[in-house]
């Protein structure tokens, strides 16, 4: 039983999460999920009625609520790029980590395959996509995580690509990983801000909350691994 | 006998005029304003209709809401009018006023079949 089912015992765990979802995708801000999910207890606790029953399909009801001029500012494709950039460049840097490093031991000019840059076009793709089409992925998730499952499946496939697409000095290689990884880091938030309940505060589990502030270090932590696993492997 | 209950178009167009009286009436919270509707016979207004109605209300400064501990139960979100809601309030009643006027003059002036 998660944080959240306790905060809200009178909202079934599977309406709620879709209610959240498209409030998220809408913009809404976390003391305005924490605001709503406390009123629709609130009513399913008095009325004696089932979400559904009183409220109907979570992502109608989501839909119909008004929300206000900055938040739906925030789910503008616009916004939305601006979101998903840290991580975008926290990927490349990632990517590029591992030719860099093996530069860096052979003294010779950074050797990136063919399958780091055909990696970073389809990552670069997904995001297009991403800022395109906006909130209307969460209408159809099922079809958008499938597309994205295609594109990582490709992504994995074509990295394998060997052979070197270009050769570029190590100063310059560097630069673009450390530039890559700072920018994760200083500009990537955690997930949106937590679910704050009007009256308890802090509504999200503990883990919830643990991920989504280490998130921003993720792709860091993860170049630090493959800069040592590269680092100590048998040159290829 | 109960009486058939009124075609949605019809609350459509004041139920945000009830509740906004229900509202300046004293502050109350969303499940006692559905139970006061469906106590002056407006039928049972679903949340998925009163909430997002409550919100244009808060949107437009008709009212201000405040959440307080309820006894024993989950919290409640109060509503409460603001001046402004009050001056649509007393706009808006004074309208539909004449509104129904129209059509019950318009009803037992034109007699069905019949030329004035």
């Amino acid at each position: 039983m998660n944080a959240l089912d306790q905060t809200y015992p009178h909202l079934d765990s599977g309406w709620r999460d879709a209610f959240m979802l498209e409030l998220r995708a809408r913009g809404a801000t976390g003391s305005r999920i924490g605001d709503l999910l406390a009123e629709a207890d609130a009513h399913c606790a008095e009325s004696g009625e089932d979400p559904t029953a009183a409220f109907g399909e979570p992502g109608d009801y989501a839909r119909a609520i008004p929300l206000s001029p900055e938040e739906s500012e925030r789910a503008t494709p616009t916004a939305l790029l601006w979101a998903i950039l840290p991580s975008l460049a926290g990927l490349i840097g990632l990517l590029l980590t591992g030719p860099t490093v093996v530069g860096w031991r052979t003294g010779e000019r950074v050797e990136i395959p063919w399958g780091v840059v055909a990696s970073c076009l389809v990552i670069i793709g997904v995001v297009a996509v991403i800022a395109r089409a906006g909130a209307r992925l969460v209408q159809h998730r099922w079809l958008a995580m499938a597309g994205f499952a295609l594109a990582g499946t490709a992504a994995f496939a074509l990295g394998s690509l060997a052979g070197p697409a270009l050769h570029v000095p190590l100063w310059a290689a560097g630069a673009v990983v450390a530039a890559c990884l700072i920018t994760s880091v200083v500009f990537g938030r955690g997930d949106a801000e937590p679910v704050l309940d009007p009256l308890r505060g802090d509504a999200q589990p503990r883990a919830t909350r643990f991920i989504a502030a280490a998130t921003p270090w993720l792709f860091v932590v993860a170049a630090l691994g493959m800069a040592i696993l590269t680092a100590v492997s048998p040159l290829p | 006998m109960q009486p058939a209950a009124f075609p949605t178009e019809w609350l459509r167009g004041v139920l945000s005029l009830a509740v906004l009286h229900i509202v300046a009436a004293r502050p109350t919270y969303g499940y006692a304003i559905s139970v006061a509707l469906a106590e002056h016979g407006l039928g049972s207004v679903k949340g998925g209709t009163l909430y997002p109605l409550l919100g244009r209300l808060e949107e437009a400064g008709h009212v201000t809401t405040e959440w307080r501990q309820g006894e024993g139960g989950p919290g409640r979100k109060y509503y409460l009018v603001t001046d402004s809601g009050r001056a649509a309030l007393a706009e808006q009643s004074a309208h539909w006023g004449d509104f129904t006027d129209s059509v019950t003059s318009l009803l037992s002036a034109h007699q069905p079949g019949g030329h004035q």
